[in-house]
């Protein structure tokens, strides 16, 4: 059973596929020379092709189905037969792997200038990530690690971006030190056959490898195209392979884990040119997601808003409001009354980004939530009766407010009419139903907005949706304090912030409604209707920051902003003529309008008697402002659970204010604010006076709020262990958060086209620049079958061979015969 | 000859399905003739396994497949230590063996004899436990998806190790290598089932 001394003339060594060449036993004349040749050419090329077809999608090299019909349009795929394994033809790398496919052997054995190594790398392409997005890598245990931070920990620098990740790296070699001259040197057909087993194990080994995994799991999530991409590059092993620019092979992403790679050597294949090995090292943990800061604090909202609605539901009075509540934001298309219209609503509101994926169902929600709620009972209402000349959401928004104004009594009926609207209403808040509705819906959107576009640059989009995120916590906490006192909860940090209230209350009222409405109406005019809420922004804001400032703030300060902002509101009357939208202040004026005038001055009163309740308010906030900076650190969590986790620990402590802090409203806030994008990216313009506000007043928690995005990395470190249990999400939030990106990306580009393309003409810069010199870059030819071409010279050769070698003959043409015979008895 | 063991424990439901990825395996790496590896892949417990483009092999490993599943059925049960959840369970056993042969001719005065001689045999001792609940299930087939990668791993690495024992190819059949398939618990009432399956062009 060892192997034979002599190989039997006549073996076929090429395999079957041609039909029965047979090739005769090496001699020492120039077509063995060029058979050698030619299995070290296709050692090279076929491992290569191996390889590389099973890392990424390869260019068929298309050939006509026959030499004798002469239709070009009759067509096939080329397929490599060489080694007896048939795979597909390729000419990608073709100029590439030139080098390796043009090898003289005889040149190589003679001098020993030997054939460098052939080098296959395979690289996670991260070149498509927006700026707010990073790699992360899952260990074995779901613990997610940010690969920048892993970068940067091994010593790269912290600033430049890297596009590539190496995840394995493979060597074919072969190695003429080997050659062992006192033996006979292997037949060709030994050497065939056993290739043949090499060949094989490879094409098996590449696909249990993690980065098969990887690559599966991409091409799985087809409708939600990752951001992520497997590539290869093909190297010249005999320069040393740069780093620069990418994440090398040897750079550890998995911090707790000393071995990041592994290694695998095929046994080396003797030929008479050396020995020929396959080798390997690849990273043992490629599961790679994309996270995205914004994509997190939704999620983490979310958990956020159902954890302690949950709870809000078992400890007070309005469990059964909560829990409706709860349970229509899931559902309110089917229960509610705008039900009917607010699917088509939501559709084209969330056109854009349709393919959010999971993200898209939160929002879903997040804008079904208006359906049960109050606000969207009105804006049922409005859009129910008017909705054909509705265009926009922003405009039935804007709508809906002045509805609201000129027919309060008529929302009093929608809210009897609809239980869960009415069930939903606090007590206190029964006062005014509208006035609730107002800030809570329609004004805190607007405050992310503003914020948001105080930072010019693309990565604002994270900064954007912390601050979103966090000004529904914030509208939450509001709410939480309606419950317990109709208008000072309002106000429980800043006079502005009463301004808020009170131009809500004033909803309630015609006539400050009306004058509400009308400088409303006329800014929605050149704001394409969408302002109606961004005058509460501004105070809203305001009551953000002093709220994070953790400020039992300070009454007297309140007491005299919220004068001198009455005042301002009175002089600033004739603002519906402002035309640049510059004016936060006035923005901020014109709710001041419907407080100055009509809102009751006794809720100066009061908001002072609710000092306490202001201060627990701040505390939560502040507490929530933790929870916020802490979020764009889950990157190493799971989006659900630490969200919920980190939220929980951080609230605890204020147990009676928490459970508003995610409000109903808050909910429909996220929604509000991809609704209103374009508008958003509008008014960039303001950020200018918005910062300069803040900062006159000395608010260093703007910065607190805003810092999460910066301390992103230093955060994940220390919270990463918080995240250990998180192992449950599941791959799909990467592609989807990517999605939501590009979505909301999409939404902005009508006014922060500059900024987008800026981005882009970065990427495409980086995508150009190339990033090692010895590195070639995957250059996708469409010429012709470089590959074939020795094919066919040895099936030539192989025929040729035959005419000589007739002792074969017999051999062959027993064989089948006897197989026959052998076959019959048993079958 | 080489002697290849391989033992696997396995749930009872995923056995077919497992054992189909060894076989497939080996075989990938034994039929020596042309071969076009089945596209898209096979998988199994999100492993990939390499098949060969090969129906009538397709349909000989599910014949086998059967017949293992009823031996098994029909074993005796015993009682083994459970080496999931650390107590004792009940398991069959069962064996499932491959044979590749070189044939060998003798040549006579005037007459020719043909005589297949064993060049490698694989023997695939398995053992099938039911798990009693879902955890110890969910176990089981972690259990079973570590196994297979690692086995088919070994697979790969004993092709690699061992070579030189591998027959010269000395005809142009597709497969030339004569194999066989077998239960060796059903061998003695079945012998005239033991199929040996030789591919002529």
């Amino acid at each position: 059973m060892s192997l034979p001394a002599a190989v039997p003339a006549g073996q076929d060594f090429r395999g079957l596929a041609t039909g029965g060449p047979i090739i005769g036993p090496p001699t020492k004349d120039p077509s063995h020379a060029a058979k050698l040749n030619q299995v070290v050419q296709n050692f090279f090329s076929k491992a290569a092709q191996v390889i590389i077809q099973s890392r990424m999608l390869v260019n068929p090299v298309i050939i006509p189905l026959n030499a004798v019909i002469t239709d070009p349009s009759i067509t096939q795929k080329k397929t490599n037969k060489w080694f007896n394994l048939e795979v597909d033809d390729t000419d990608t790398f073709r100029d590439e792997l030139r080098l390796w496919k043009a090898a003289d052997v005889a040149l190589v054995t003679s001098s020993f200038a030997s054939l460098p190594p052939l080098l296959i790398e395979t690289v996670l392409d991260a070149r498509d990530l927006t700026a707010n997005q990073t790699v992360v890598v899952l260990d074995d245990e779901g613990k997610r690690w940010n690969v920048d931070a892993a970068a940067t920990a091994g010593g790269l620098r912290a600033d430049v971006r890297r596009p590539e990740i190496v995840l394995e790296r493979w060597r074919i070699e072969l190695d003429p030190r080997s050659i062992n001259t006192l033996e006979l040197p292997p037949e060709l057909p030994v050497v065939y056959k056993k290739s043949i087993v090499l060949f094989r194990s490879l094409y098996a080994y590449v696909r249990l490898l993690p980065a098969w995994r990887f690559r599966k799991k991409l091409s799985k999530a087809k409708l939600n195209p990752s951001s992520l991409k497997i590539s290869c590059r093909v190297l010249n092993g005999a320069y040393p392979v740069s780093s620069r620019g990418r994440i090398g092979l040897s750079m550890p992403l998995i911090l707790d884990r000393k071995d990041n790679t592994q290694n695998h050597t095929f046994n080396k294949i003797d030929t008479p040119a050396g020995a020929f090995t396959v080798h390997v090292t690849y990273r043992k943990n490629c599961e790679f997601r994309v996270d995205d800061s914004e994509s997190i604090l939704s999620s983490h909202f979310l958990n956020l808003d159902e954890h302690s609605t949950r709870k809000y539901a078992n400890t007070t009075a309005a469990t059964a409001s909560a829990r409706r509540y709860s349970r229509t934001s899931k559902s309110s298309p089917t229960n509610s009354l705008p039900s009917a219209h607010s699917p088509s609503r939501e559709v084209s509101q969330l056109d854009p980004g349709l393919s959010y994926g999971s993200l898209s169902s939160f929002h879903h929600q997040s804008t079904a939530v208006p359906g049960a709620s109050p606000l969207s009972a009105l804006r049922g209402t409005v859009t129910g009766s008017d909705h054909e000349r509705e265009s926009s959401f922003t405009s039935s928004l804007s709508t809906s407010a002045s509805r609201n104004i000129t027919s309060g009594t008529r929302l009093k009926q929608i809210d009897t009419a609809r239980p869960s609207v009415q069930a939903f209403k606090s007590p206190a808040l029964s006062a005014s139903p509208s006035s609730d509705l107002m800030p809570g819906g329609g004004s805190y959107p607007r405050l992310s907005y503003h914020r948001g576009s105080s930072s010019s640059s693309i990565s604002s989009h994270q900064q954007r949706a912390q601050r979103s995120n966090f000004s529904s916590t914030f509208s939450g906490g509001q709410r939480q304090s309606t419950s317990v006192s109709p208008i000072n909860a309002f106000n429980p940090s800043a006079a502005l912030a009463i301004s808020t209230s009170s131009a809500s209350s004033a909803g309630s009222r015609p006539e400050s409604g009306r004058r509400y409405s009308s400088s409303f109406g006329s800014r929605s005019q050149w704001q394409h209707g969408s302002t109606s809420s961004s005058s509460a922004t501004v105070a809203a804001q305001h009551a953000v920051v002093d709220g994070s400032a953790g400020g039992s703030g300070t009454p007297s300060d309140d007491d005299n902003e919220l004068g001198e902002f009455v005042r301002m509101l009175d002089s600033r009357r004739p603002l519906k003529s402002f035309t640049t939208r510059r004016e936060s202040d006035g923005v901020a004026a014109v709710t001041g309008v419907g407080m100055g005038t009509s809102a009751p001055r006794t809720s100066l009163a009061r908001f002072q008697q609710l000092r306490d309740s202001h201060a627990f308010l701040s505390d939560s906030m502040s507490a929530s402002v933790v929870v916020q900076q802490r979020s764009p650190a889950l990157v190493s969590g799971s989006y659900s659970s630490t969200g919920s986790g980190g939220s929980g620990k951080a609230i605890s402590p204020h147990t009676p204010h928490t459970p508003a802090i995610p409000s109903r409203l808050s909910e429909g806030l996220t929604a509000e604010y991809y609704r209103d994008q374009p508008v958003f990216e509008d008014e960039d313009d303001d950020d200018g006076v918005l910062e300069d506000e803040e900062d006159d007043r000395g608010v260093p928690h703007r910065r607190a709020v805003k810092k999460p995005g910066l301390a992103k990395h230093d955060e994940e470190d220390e919270l990463a262990p918080d995240d250990d249990a998180d192992s449950s999400i599941s791959l799909a939030p990467a592609p989807h958060t990517r999605m939501a990106t590009v979505a909301t990306s999409n939404s902005n580009s009508c006014s922060s086209g500059g900024i987008l393309r800026g981005s882009i003409a970065r990427r495409a810069a980086l995508r150009s620049s190339p990033s090692a010199g010895s590195v070639h870059s995957n250059e996708v030819s469409s010429h012709g079958g470089h590959f074939g071409d020795d094919d066919e010279l040895l099936f030539a050769m192989s025929d040729m061979v035959i005419g000589t070698n007739t002792t074969a003959a017999p051999i062959l043409m027993q064989s089948p015969k006897e197989a026959q015979q052998k076959t019959q008895p048993q079958e | 000859m080489l002697l290849i063991t391989i033992d696997i424990v396995l749930d009872r439901l995923l056995i077919r399905d497992v054992i189909k990825a060894i076989l497939s395996s080996i075989f990938f790496h034994r039929l020596f003739g042309s071969i076009r590896p089945l596209s898209p892949p096979r998988e199994v417990l999100e492993i990939t396994y390499p098949s060969v483009d090969d129906p009538a092999l397709d349909a000989l490993i599910d014949e086998k497949l059967t017949r293992l599943t009823t031996a098994l059925d029909t074993s005796s049960q015993y009682i083994a230590n459970q080496p999931y959840s650390g107590s004792t369970q009940h398991q069959r056993k069962a064996q499932i063996v491959v044979n590749f042969f070189e044939k060998k001719t003798r040549k006579a005065w005037f007459s020719k004899s043909e005589e297949e001689v064993c060049w490698e045999e694989w023997l695939i001792n398995i053992s099938s436990i039911t798990p009693r609940n879902e955890t110890e299930k969910i176990r089981v087939a972690k259990s079973a998806e570590n196994q297979l990668q690692a086995i088919i791993m070994k697979v790969i690495d004993i092709v690699n190790d061992n070579k030189d024992h591998i027959p010269p190819i000395a005809t142009t059949e597709a497969n030339p290598f004569p194999y066989q398939i077998s239960i060796p618990s059903e061998t003695e009432d079945t012998w005239g089932s033991v199929f040996k399956k030789i591919l002529v062009e």
